[in-house]
């Protein structure tokens, strides 16, 4: 029997027998489902986790439990648990304040905890029936309050700037987001903001990754220039695709140039 | 003439009249299936039109656009009706409109007033269809914002109507113009309390509630001390949707956490001091030789 490699253990597609309850677990995200017939439910427990089942006990989830219920026209047992971007831009800070020199270069790695996605398998399209963050994450505001800016997920954990001092870890997604100052001054990065919606969650062989970011400073009068890659990182060994990005990032050098700073709070 | 003469004498005229009335059924059925035709067609094209342009325009001017293009159909529907179906003549209709209207626009003053400011309302754009407002006294969502006044719908579904002239004269306050709010807590400390501490507690409180928002850093301000104890500014920014799950989290944290650190809300304090028997002995002397006869009060 092939044995799984973690990542799989978590994010994988297999079939449910019917009629009996299912857990899955990750970061501080507790699920239960169930198939029943034609229906799925799920329910999740992010607070108190059920007992640990004694060996051979078959698992039972926690009474009180909110449990969505979804009713199909057919009767499907494949599920699928993706690994998902939160559904809001993320703000993350790095360690110390730094200054980019003029015409510099600096690679990022941020560590962005994802959210499961379940989705019913038929035919050759995936249903979604929940998607939950394995970490809660707080709210921030990046911009301006009075009127321009963006509503965010705040990560705890900095900008890293080098693989190594990143923690391997199967429920967070490394993305490389690299920054080119190509502007006169130094760029003073503090916080940066990154577009969730571009990115696909590729699995290597001890990480999840992102597709790379690469951010082109020309100055805070101009717009930067995000540019999103079509596929995983060259630090990603063996990687395949196991969701991709919401909204795929647009090609073309007008589409590219965007009116957003993600290292300031001048979003338009 | 015998009989059947005179009952057919009436019925002589019926042809006449037959094509007279057979003129206005004629006349009847052009008038109904126009307005059969016309007027549904009217409803459709206003409403693709606030359809087409609500992405574009946004809902509040997409809705005066439809209302605007219905209003302007219906006139030229009861113009074409009138003039061209019914053959009636309109100028001097018009004629004696306007004189009329002289008139009218006298005793209109307050109609037109409030036309005119939703037309300002209109450009200037202080709130939108959706907003939660506040005038005076009340509060409510914006229902809709029309040629003469604005409607809003309170939080305890009221249907409140307020004249556009009212909104241009008074001071309107857009709650849910930004996305995101701030929300003052008013707190007071007793005086032995630790400033520092409690600062220190409620940056904590403010980091680990769930709606709060971790930028803007929240506001923390030392006000002035009161009769009371120390009063405290708490400023916590949310998202504007979130009002009630902010509040009620953060007053429940607050209260916990307050309990858990032994930190005591202030409450108004009163120090009485008791005078000693001597000094009330002595009063009480005083007193009595004030109102004896020949003392200080006794020859009143």
């Amino acid at each position: 029997m092939t044995q799984l490699s973690p990542l799989q253990h978590y994010w994988h597609t297999q079939d449910y027998p019917g009629g009996v309850d299912h857990q899955w677990e990750a970061g501080v995200l507790s699920c239960w489902f169930r198939r029943d017939g034609r229906e799925w439910s799920i329910a999740r427990d992010t607070a108190n986790r059920g007992p640990e089942p004694s060996p051979g006990d078959a698992p039972s989830p926690p009474a009180g439990m909110t449990w969505e219920r979804w009713a199909f026209s057919y009767s499907s047992p494949r599920l699928e648990i993706q690994p998902a971007m939160p559904d809001r831009p993320l703000l993350v800070k790095t360690l110390t304040p730094l200054r980019l020199p003029p015409e510099s270069r600096i690679d990022f790695y941020i560590s962005i905890p994802v959210s499961a996605a379940f989705c019913v398998h038929h035919g050759d399209k995936p249903t979604e029936i929940a998607r939950y963050p394995t970490t809660p994450l707080a709210s921030t505001w990046f911009g301006s309050p009075f009127g321009s800016g963006l509503l965010c997920y705040a990560i705890k954990s900095r900008a890293k700037l080098s693989l190594d001092e990143v923690t391997d870890s199967t429920h967070r997604a490394i993305c490389p987001f690299r920054v080119h100052n190509r502007d006169k001054a130094p760029l003073l990065i503090e916080s940066i903001c990154v577009q969730t919606r571009h990115l696909s969650v590729y699995a290597g062989m001890k990480r999840l990754w992102t597709n790379p970011v690469q951010a082109t400073f020309r100055g805070a009068d101009h717009e930067s220039q995000l540019d999103y890659a079509h596929e995983a990182p060259p630090e990603c060994r063996q990687p395949s695709l196991l969701r991709p990005a919401e909204a795929p990032p647009a090609t073309g050098f007008l589409n590219r140039t965007l009116h957003f700073n993600p290292f300031t709070s001048n979003h338009p | 003439m015998n009989f059947m003469a005179n009952v057919s004498m009436p019925l002589a005229l019926l042809p006449e009249t037959r094509a007279s009335m057979q003129g206005y059924l004629d006349l009847g059925w052009r008038v109904g299936l126009f307005l059969l035709i016309a007027l549904p067609l009217l409803y459709l094209v206003s409403g693709a039109a606030h359809a087409l342009l609500r992405k574009r325009l946004g809902e509040h001017r997409s809705v005066v656009v439809r209302k605007l293009i219905f209003f302007l159909g219906l006139t030229a529907i009861a113009f074409v009706t009138l003039h061209h179906q019914l053959g009636l003549n309109l100028t001097t209709f018009l004629g004696a409109a306007g004189i009329a209207s002289i008139a009218i626009g006298f005793a209109a003053q307050t109609s037109l007033s409030n036309v005119i400011s939703g037309v300002f309302l209109y450009w200037e754009k202080p709130f939108e269809l959706g907003d939660i407002v506040r005038v005076g006294t009340t509060t409510g969502v914006v229902m809709a914002i029309d040629l003469m006044s604005v409607k809003l719908r309170t939080f305890d579904n009221q249907f409140v109507r307020l004249p556009n002239e009212t909104m241009v004269k008074a001071e309107v306050t857009t709650i849910s113009k930004f996305p995101v709010r701030r929300m003052d807590l008013p707190l007071v400390v007793d005086f032995d309390a630790d400033p520092d501490r409690v600062v220190k507690i409620l940056e904590e409180i403010a980091a680990e509630n769930a709606f709060a928002l971790d930028q803007p850093k929240p506001l923390i301000l030392l006000r002035e001390f009161s009769e009371s104890g120390l009063q405290i500014l708490y400023g916590v920014w949310f998202e504007k949707t979130q009002f009630i799950e902010t509040r009620n989290s953060l007053m429940r944290e607050i209260r916990q956490r307050f309990r858990a650190e032994k930190i005591a809300f202030g409450w108004p304090h009163r120090h009485l001091s008791w005078p000693d028997d001597a000094f009330l002995a002595h009063a009480a002397e005083s007193a009595r030789e004030a109102e004896a006869p020949g003392g200080k009060n006794g020859d009143r």
